[in-house]
């Protein structure tokens, strides 16, 4: 099963570290209630970027109390923004700023930072694709026509792939996400192994206009 | 290169609906491009124009209305009713239309987000029921005889050029457009169209949504059954039959997809237009009706078709 495998493949990213023993089941964990209490069976303060990361992503400055997932949001935000690309140039590079900060990608961070923070974007992502295996996911004329597996996968792709280097690319700013896409990318590729040659078409599909 | 295939991919519905206009321009020998005949062009749209509006909402969630039709029908039927027998003033008789309509789309809205009801059968089972009300209302008789003021939504005209029911449908496509593209709302539209499951736990209360989508909707057709009552003079009990699936070509072939997440309210203009111009054209050349019915059958589905060809092309 792709989802859900305790060990999770290495990022071939330079510049990342090795996690400390116990971290690899933080990161593998969707719920976001079982994350919070396992921040604190692991030690992690309050000023620690591992809990700062979490209480952005999960807690909105309005309602505290509410769990919400803004990390989420942007992954399912970007592929329509994406879509509309063209009718939006402005609110595009706006939308992509905003992400490049609220995600973190353009903080300097030591090593050890840079691989929680990558590691919990796979987390945001990861959470994305669980729920890529849903019934109505893919679905087509209005819920009556339920995806396949493999059409799943294949959109699961198309959606991974706009919400990181579709969106990077439309907005000039590759270099500044590179983590995210790297993060989408591996993700994407342990859940389904498959997808890689998914991606690499869509990119020359981009390339090609 | 590459740079022609995208403006041509981008400007392709609006090259169909030039290509159109000029086909009828020279088939019916002038006729089609006169001053009249556009305002009448913009008169005949109007109405299913104003209802695209909310079908592109619901069919953005990947979901759909049916019972736009009927809504229409009743809103007809009821103001009719409410001015001529119940002796009410016209502004007030609008205003309770239009909130009556609103509910509809609202009860909608609570069978299909809160009971769960597939929204195909849900708004079938509403189409059905509020067409047997229009029914027992007007007793399936025409209603008419109603003040001649009534005609301000859309037989009169701005300098008697631009007619007042075109520019309600040219504000409603801006209200659309800036709850699209400028609204929270319009982002959670596109966001449960990509995935709902992913929507709803990223914190967006997905069914809260879905009760605006389809009341707007029912606004939306509320507003068109108005504007329709106001051009015909006279409420019938069948005036809404089949406009649904008018409405979905319109929306469907404006570049919104059947799977949702996917489409601009200006591909819906275009719709609007493509279908509004065929129609007219038809009517011109004196086309039957049934050929029309049939003209109109086959651009559904060709412009479903294009849809699922694009998809299969892109998972390919």
């Amino acid at each position: 099963m792709a989802m859900g495998a305790s060990k999770r493949s290495e990022p071939g990213i330079p510049g990342l570290v090795e996690l400390p023993e116990g971290w690899q089941a933080f990161y593998a964990e969707l719920d976001p209630k079982a994350r919070l209490e396992m921040l604190g069976d692991l030690g992690a303060g309050e000023g620690s970027l591992p809990a700062r990361l979490c209480r952005e992503r999960y807690q909105m400055r309005e309602r505290p109390l509410r769990l919400v997932d803004l990390w989420l949001w942007k992954c399912v935000y970007l592929p329509g923004l994406y879509r509309r690309r063209k009718f939006l140039r402005k609110s595009l590079t706006r939308e992509v700023e905003g992400t490049i900060a609220e995600l973190h990608l353009g903080d300097e961070l030591d090593p050890r930072g840079r691989t929680e923070l990558y590691w919990e974007l796979r987390n945001a992502v990861r959470r994305y694709l669980s729920t890529c295996n849903g019934a109505k996911y893919a679905s087509s004329f209005f819920g009556l026509r339920r995806a396949s597996p493999e059409e799943k996968h294949e959109r699961a792709a198309v959606d991974v792939w706009k919400m990181s280097r579709g969106i990077a690319r439309a907005a000039g700013r590759e270099r500044q996400m590179a983590l995210w896409c790297d993060a989408c990318k591996d993700e994407l590729l342990e859940f389904d192994p498959r997808l890689g040659d998914s991606l690499l078409a869509l990119d020359r599909d981009f390339a090609a206009g | 290169m590459n740079l022609n295939s995208n403006f041509v991919k981008q400007n392709a519905i609006w090259g169909v609906l030039l290509v159109e206009i000029l086909i009828f321009a020279v088939a019916s020998g002038g006729n089609f491009v006169t001053g009249h005949n556009l305002i009448n062009i913009s008169r005949q749209v109007s109405y299913y124009g104003i209802a695209a509006i909310g079908m592109t909402f619901v069919i953005l969630i990947a979901d759909i209305d049916l019972s736009i039709g009927s809504i229409i029908t009743l809103v007809n039927v009821v103001c009719a009713w409410l001015m001529v027998n119940a002796g009410v003033n016209m502004w007030v008789a609008v205003l309770i239309s239009l909130i009556m309509a609103t509910g509809i789309g609202l009860v909608n809205a609570v069978m299909v987000a809160a009971v769960g009801i597939p929204a195909l059968i849900a708004t079938f089972a509403s189409q059905t029921v509020f067409e047997g009300v229009a029914y027992l209302i007007s007793g399936g008789r025409p209603i008419s005889g109603f003040d001649s003021s009534f005609g301000i939504f859309a037989r009169w005209a701005i300098a008697d050029v631009v007619p007042i029911c075109a520019i309600i449908m040219v504000a409603c496509f801006a209200l659309g457009s800036f709850i699209l593209n400028k609204t929270y709302f319009g982002r959670y539209f596109y966001a449960i169209g990509g995935n709902e499951e992913a929507a709803e736990l990223s914190g967006i209360r997905v069914n809260r949504v879905k009760y605006l989508i389809y009341s707007l909707s029912g606004f939306f057709a509320g507003l068109a059954g108005i504007v329709l009552l106001s051009r015909s003079g006279s409420a019938q009990s069948t005036v809404g039959k089949g406009l649904e699936f008018d409405v979905i070509t319109c929306v469907v072939l404006g570049g919104v997809s059947v799977y949702g997440g996917v489409g601009t309210m200006s591909g819906v203009i275009a719709g609007v237009l493509i279908i509004g111009s065929l129609t007219n054209g038809m009517i011109l050349m004196d086309v039957s009706q049934y050929t029309q019915m049939v003209v109109k059958g086959l651009v559904l589905a060709i412009a479903v078709g294009i849809d699922c060809m694009s998809k299969k092309r892109q998972a390919s």
